[in-house]
């Protein structure tokens, strides 16, 4: 359960809890920045390890991510025992730095069962040495998903998907998300946009669908996704054009829906581009566990 | 040897103090609303004096100050009539925010990226 004041992220492959003042200021593919009203407060930076594994080695190569002036003054820290106690499922050790007006400390963490290391760096420190936030964050810091399917949750978003879904490549501008996931020559992408009130103010989803070039109006279907009026498409490449994509490892079938989620003003969206017809069980169970809140 | 002198580079400005920020209309403009949610801003545009000799020279008109529109959608109407020299850019990405049901960051982006566009053209300052 998330603490009070404190909101769950969960991005590509890792999940922890940080507090609600805090903003996302940056994201990667494997790297995390959280800002606060003074700067940044929080950094997590992770890669999965191939053989065999090294603190020093891996936490040279995951610390390349931070400026210079900071990795230049980066020292070993002898982890406290309640911080010990928080990270008590990983290895772990500890790291202390100070640059010219500021400081910081943080932790390399491995876990064997997922062979992924992650590199959680706090910024500042507080006068009396105790760190209660950097402490409820450790304690809440998962790197895998136990329960089987992975989740993806930042700002207003929340998907969970099939764990061979790997993430592709994004895109969250202002207004408008897009992640894209794939997995052998099968994508999936997931949509939100805001302001659904204004974008469909003189249309309809399908023309919405349209314009994003998402949807042929005329061969839209409304559908009811999550108890949400939405609009869906579905098409399957056939002849030479079905004939052609086979042969160069193209997706062949289409399936695309577009949701309106009144009460948030948003619009969702999920395609599925696939080789073989998707699983209509699974694309289903992908936009029930879709959601904006 | 003056004027060799490097400049004196801007202080940074945080995110804190560049939030705290209150901007205000510059004077010399004038607003006419289109229906309810739109508005068209008239504001002067110095010409360069070099811009302007070509203009002559081609026969073309050469006013110093020539008059530009721009017109703004309803979003940026919203965060137009907010902007009143009392209210700081922070209370108007709360607004912005809670109006729109947008993400805070999110908000935020747009205001600041908004209000940055209408600074550059001299629609607005900074207090």
């Amino acid at each position: 359960m998330t603490p009070p004041h404190f909101k769950d992220i969960a991005w590509n492959g890792i999940q922890f809890s940080y507090p609600e003042r805090w903003q996302i200021a940056a994201i990667g593919d494997s790297h995390l920045v959280l800002e606060g009203s003074r700067g940044p407060m929080m950094e997590v930076v992770w890669s999965r390890i191939r053989g065999h594994f090294s603190h020093r080695t891996h936490f040279r190569k995951l610390a390349s991510h931070f400026p210079k002036k900071m990795s230049a003054s980066i020292s070993h820290w002898e982890l406290p025992p309640d911080w010990l106690q928080a990270v008590s499922r990983f290895e772990a050790s500890g790291f202390k730095w100070r640059a010219a007006e500021e400081g910081g400390k943080g932790v390399l963490l491995y876990c064997r069962a997922c062979r992924r290391a992650s590199l959680v760096n706090f910024f500042g420190q507080q006068p009396d040495g105790s760190d209660p936030v950097a402490l409820e964050t450790l304690k809440r810091f998962k790197d895998h998903y136990p329960e089987g399917g992975q989740v993806f949750s930042l700002f207003d978003m929340r998907a969970t998907l099939p764990v061979p879904f790997e993430l592709d490549r994004h895109r969250l501008d202002a207004g408008g998300f897009e992640l894209v996931f794939v997995h052998r020559n099968n994508r999936l992408s997931l949509y939100r946009w805001a302001l659904a009130a204004i974008v469909l103010q003189d249309s309809g989803l399908d023309e919405f669908g349209r314009q994003m070039k998402l949807i042929d109006p005329h061969a839209a279907q409304p559908v009811v996704v999550n108890g949400f009026d939405g609009v869906e498409e579905r098409r399957d490449a056939t002849g030479v054009d079905g004939w052609m994509r086979w042969m160069t490892s193209r997706p062949c079938h289409y399936w695309c829906r577009l949701w309106h989620v009144e009460a948030c003003n948003r619009i969702l969206g999920a395609v599925a581009e696939t080789r073989r017809p998707m699983d209509e069980g699974l694309f289903e169970r992908i936009c029930e566990h879709y959601e904006t809140f | 040897m003056k004027r060799f002198k490097s400049r004196r580079p801007h202080p940074a400005l945080n995110r804190t103090e560049a939030l705290n920020f209150r901007p205000a209309k510059n004077r010399h403009i004038s607003e006419e609303r289109i229906g309810d949610n739109e508005v068209v801003i008239a504001y002067p545009m110095t010409v360069k004096p070099w811009v302007s000799a070509l203009l002559q020279r081609f026969g073309g008109r050469s006013e110093p100050v020539r008059t530009k529109k721009l017109q703004l959608d309803e979003l940026g109407t919203s965060v137009w009539d907010m902007v009143d020299g009392q209210r700081s850019v922070r209370e108007i990405v709360a607004v912005f925010a809670a109006t729109h049901r947008l993400e805070r960051k999110e908000a935020e982006v747009s205001v600041t990226h908004f209000l940055r566009m209408l600074g550059q053209r001299g629609l607005i300052g900074m207090r």
